[in-house]
């Protein structure tokens, strides 16, 4: 039944919608009729007034959307909503690296030998490294004067930056109000800015603010943030928020461009310019290049913008450490904060930090003393922020699968490779992060699904943890795997080494034999020897595992080597549960050189079984 | 007020209103009235099939597959088969876009470069013929 209405709904945005409101609409007058045929030239009419509603409420919709954090969509309106909350997104981050350089036997051409003035390594200096066939421009971020013996020159802990070195001059105008200075690169590392202001001939340095609460009227800062275009800016304070400027200052900032490509992992460079007139230096890199990053991403900025709020700029909750270490080095892939009446022994009066860098496991030294000396500025007198590598467990899987030979064209060797990816495919998008959890089940459900021939499959797992020991000095261990292991029974598997493994090791007193643990399924970490194929034991009481909590505890002793060439042992064990959980600052991660794939053609699907005669399965605990 | 019962005195009303009635997109006022002129009935038709026939698909906003899109058809191969194709095109979309038709009868004369179609039709509970034709040729 029509109903004529002289009234016009407004609320619906959709156009079919809108459409349908006018042809209501216009039941409710005679004049025109043909408003519901298609063809009808008030049908056109109506399509356009519908068509410019819709646009004017997708306008509407948008515009609305990008006045709140959450919904914004374009980055420069989540940049400036996180400018609200008081907060900067980080910009690019160059990689760096820290070398010391030795020059022996310099000499002037008339035999005197340069001083260390004339021999200091310049602000800017150029170095280069190849990475993976390329070569890749540093430069030294801070002047360096060497320090000499004789002949030699010895510069220690240069700072090289991935990059460019490139220098914007202004000159100041009052009668611009709010002045901004934009920098003419779009790839800029904000921390590398430096900022010189000649006024009259007078050479200033101007800081970088980043704490306004400490703020006069003289001193002498800038403030940088992102622009419109994504480029960073820069404005000085006026007069009470920072000490303004003079008409005609000419405004020099300087900066490292940051490359496309970061070269994280690099350790060997080559000065590509001599230091006055010398060029040939031995460089010893002492942290390899490490840290590089892209521009905070609108997701990143949008998580962090309401963390860093709540945190005020002050280290109190583990959320506080979590945003702050974050902000300090955005190249944190995941960050773990826990207090230490949580820890493992209980340390009061402490705050772990763990933190996986996006292109390695491991912090270097000099990013772990930087971020923690950052921290110490903002947390509470008495408590100290400790960083801790992560520990990360490694799951070692076994999978034995069963395929139909007739429902695909792969053969055996393609379809391990297609269950080897989907295994690798599981690992990026489940593991490696911290409070991740290993679901076996849900990785049998992939490797099932990784090919529509794959019928089922046995995966079984093992963890495995490496430790490493300093040689030559007599000391305990404990290795924790933070899951239970498995142990069915008191002396289970005790001829055959219970559920811990290790790799090689040789031990004081005794050049000849590498001896290995494994445990007696009584509690008792046993140290043996093979002659063979048997074991010799060493001694049974070397220490001791819980089974229950999943903890290996080694008596002290005193190391001499080992078989890893890093000094290391790795410790492999038999998980209770399929499951595996990753405790505090622990990631768990499949080891993907050590996943081990085996393919079988199902012979009941193919026919050569019949009523299940001959059918072979894999053993649901076999490694 | 006193008022007309028509039921009481048997009077019959016979509406003599137009039944279909749309603009006429000249937009060109009444000399009269001084309202935009409109188009009626048989009028109203013909130029709802000549927008149907002469639109061209993605040219209505929101409705991609409108129109018999004739005139995306004019650089096909100038065969026997094109004018049947025109020919199906046109009874589909009258059919679907135009339910006040009855029947049709559409004649496609191929030339060297142009198509001149006729489309002849009834109006629904109409006996009386009525005629649109065109010719489609490029534009330059």
């Amino acid at each position: 039944m029509s109903v004529k209405s002289s009234n016009i709904t407004a609320t619906d945005l959709d156009f079919d919608n809108i459409v349908e409101n006018l042809k209501t609409y216009l039941k409710g007058q005679e004049k025109f009729k043909d408003y519901n045929f298609e063809g009808a030239n008030l049908g056109v009419l109506i399509d356009l007034l519908a068509y410019t509603s819709h646009i004017g409420a997708v306008n509407t919709n948008i515009a609305a959307s990008e006045l709140f954090l959450d919904s914004a969509q374009i980055r420069k309106n989540v940049v400036s909503r996180a400018k609200d909350l008081g907060f900067t997104p980080a910009s690019e981050k160059a990689s760096t690296a820290i070398v010391d350089l030795r020059m022996t036997n310099v000499q002037n051409a008339d035999q005197t030998i340069p001083t260390e003035n004339d021999m200091i390594c310049p602000r800017g200096q150029n170095f280069s490294t190849v990475f993976d066939g390329i070569s890749y421009n540093f430069v030294c971020s801070d002047s360096v004067v060497p320090q000499r013996s004789n002949q030699t020159f010895n510069w220690t802990g240069v700072n090289l930056v991935q990059g460019q070195y490139n220098t914007d001059s202004y000159i100041f105008d009052t009668q611009i109000k709010n002045s901004k200075f934009v920098l003419s690169n779009a790839r800029v590392d904000k921390s590398t800015i430096e900022v010189q202001v000649d006024s009259n001939g007078t050479l200033t340095k101007y800081a970088l603010s980043t704490e306004v609460s400490t703020i006069s009227s003289s001193s002498k800062v800038f403030y940088a943030q992102e622009n419109e275009e994504g480029f960073i800016e820069i404005y000085f304070g006026d007069g009470v928020l920072g000490q303004g400027l003079l008409d005609g200052d000419v405004i020099s900032i300087t900066y490292v461009i940051v490359d496309e490509f970061h070269v994280d992992g690099a350790s060997l460079f080559s000065m590509s310019e001599a230091i006055n007139g010398f060029n040939i230096v031995e460089i010893t890199s002492t942290s390899a290049s490490a840290g590089g990053a892209e521009k905070e991403s609108i997701e990143s900025i949008k998580f962090k913008a309401t963390k860093f709020y709540t945190s005020q700029n002050r280290l109190v909750t583990l959320n506080d450490y979590k945003a702050k270490v974050s902000e300090y080095y955005p190249n944190a892939d995941a960050v773990a904060v826990w207090g230490g009446e949580d820890n493992d022994p209980p340390e009061y009066g402490k705050v772990f930090i763990s933190l996986k860098p996006q292109n390695s496991d491991y912090l270097s030294v000099a990013e772990k003393t930087q971020v923690q000396n950052k921290l110490n500025q903002l947390n509470m007198l008495t408590v100290r922020p400790v960083i801790v590598d992560a520990e990360i467990v490694k799951i070692l899987i076994t999978t034995n699968f069963k395929y139909n030979e007739t429902g695909t064209t792969l053969s055996k060797g393609e379809l391990e490779t297609v269950v080897r990816n989907a295994i690798i495919d599981f690992d990026n998008a489940n593991l490696n992060n911290f409070d991740s959890i290993f679901r076996h089940s849900n990785l049998v459900k992939s490797i099932d699904d990784s090919d529509s021939a794959i019928l089922s499959n046995i995966s079984n797992i093992r963890l495995r943890k490496r430790k490493p020991i300093v040689l030559d000095k007599s000391e305990g261990l404990v290795i924790e795997f933070g899951n239970g292991f498995f142990h069915p029974h008191d002396g289970h598997n005790k001829d055959g080494g219970g559920v811990l493994s290790t790799t090689g090791f040789k031990v004081d007193g005794d050049s000849v034999n590498t001896y290995f643990f494994d445990d007696d399924g009584s509690g008792n970490v046993r140290r043996f020897s093979l002659s063979g194929t048997t074991r010799v034991i060493a001694d049974q009481s070397a220490g001791t595992i819980d089974y229950a909590s999943g903890k290996v505890s080694i008596n002290a002793i005193k190391f001499t080597s080992t078989v890893n060439s890093d000094t290391s042992i790795d410790y492999t064990v038999i998980p209770a549960s399929d499951d595996v959980v990753a405790i505090r600052g622990s990631l768990i991660d499949i080891s993907i050189d050590d996943i081990k794939v085996t393919g079988e053609v199902d012979t009941i699907s193919s026919g050569e079984s019949s009523a299940g005669v001959g059918y072979t399965s894999t053993s649901s605990s076999s490694y | 007020m006193a008022t007309r019962d028509y039921t009481k005195s048997g009077a019959s009303i016979v509406s003599n209103k137009e039944s279909f009635s749309d603009l006429d997109l000249t937009f060109t006022a009444h000399p009269v009235t001084g309202d935009i002129v409109t188009k009626k009935d048989a009028n109203a038709i013909r130029q709802s099939i000549k927008n149907i026939l002469l639109t061209n698909h993605y040219e209505r906003p929101f409705k991609p597959n409108f129109g018999a899109d004739l005139r995306g058809m004019i650089f096909e191969a100038n065969d026997p088969i094109i004018g049947q194709r025109i020919k199906e095109r046109i009874v589909e979309e009258i059919k679907i876009l135009e339910p006040r038709v009855g029947r049709a009868n559409i004649n496609v004369i191929q030339n060297d470069n142009t198509i001149n179609v006729n489309v002849a039709y009834t109006i629904s509970g109409s006996s009386s013929v009525q005629e649109v034709e065109f010719t489609l040729s490029r534009v330059r």
